[in-house]
């Protein structure tokens, strides 16, 4: 005969066991549903960085005569790249952040970084490019796996 | 293995000198020593010389596996290659920024500002 205090007992420890589960399982649905939105969310932005990488170089192909051009599309990437960097998570984000990095420092004039030279500003900018473009590539390789294990 | 910093460094090179038309690339056709025995097709493959020294950069298409649901499927990769009389004596897929460079290779040896600079004079 099982006595009240041990079913009692053992209720107790079944509810907060079932607690613990619940509070998992509530992360793990967390996780997967940004991990979707996250993944469904890659091909656009691979597109919308690459078609400003593309017009990022264009503009340095014209340079100094396009330095506008390229501070504006360097302002879209910025832009694109402030909403999705935090989403990410590990090397991807890490690359990515890189690129804002130095966008930042591109635009730092208050702390006297940003470079003065016409030549300066031109290799700053390069840096930027290569950096993005490279950073893009980690995104389609990610994605490419996604879509092998999908 | 050469250094992955020097070999980022040289194809950062090799992307900003040909974006600048500094050096130009041409489409050609990749030795027979890199097409013997074996499935992979490249139908791209681009080459300059920097330096008197021969590169090429390619991709390379392929059919993968996938364990999973045991089927095949059809991948590419991007390559970069040293050559040596015409003959590849090192190439590798261990960078992130050879799209980037296959790319501008291919604009390049395209010509396509030349052709758009043309038809818009």
């Amino acid at each position: 005969m099982i006595e009240p205090m041990t079913l009692a007992i053992g209720g107790d420890i079944a509810s907060i066991a079932s607690l613990i589960i619940t509070v998992i399982v509530f992360f793990q649905v967390r996780t997967i549903k940004a991990s979707l939105l996250l993944n469904s969310r890659i091909p656009e932005t691979i597109r919308d960085l690459e078609s400003a990488s593309d017009e990022l170089r264009e503009a340095l192909k014209g340079w100094p005569d396009t330095e506008l051009q390229a501070k504006a599309t360097a302002q879209r990437i910025d832009g694109i790249l402030l909403n999705f960097v935090p989403k990410l998570a590990g090397a991807d984000r890490r690359k990515l952040k890189e690129v804002h990095t130095l966008l930042r420092r591109t635009k730092s004039i208050r702390y006297k970084l940003f470079p003065q030279n016409v030549s300066e500003r031109k290799d700053a900018m390069w840096e930027v490019y290569l950096t993005l473009v490279g950073g893009v590539e980690v995104l389609r390789q990610r994605n490419k796996d996604y879509k092998k294990r999908v | 293995m050469p250094s992955e910093r020097k070999l980022e460094q040289l194809i950062r090179l090799l992307i900003r000198e040909t974006t600048e038309g500094k050096i130009s690339w041409e489409a050609s056709s990749p030795p027979r020593s890199r097409m013997t025995g074996t499935d992979d097709i490249i139908e791209e493959y681009f080459e300059t010389t920097l330096k008197d020294q021969e590169v090429a950069v390619f991709e390379r298409r392929y059919k993968g596996f996938n364990t999973d649901n045991e089927s095949e499927y059809w991948t590419s990769d991007y390559c970069f290659a040293f050559l040596s009389d015409g003959a590849i004596t090192w190439e590798t897929e261990d960078s992130r920024l050879l799209f980037p460079l296959f790319k501008v290779a291919k604009e390049s040896a395209a010509d396509v500002d030349g052709i758009l600079d043309k038809l818009l004079e």
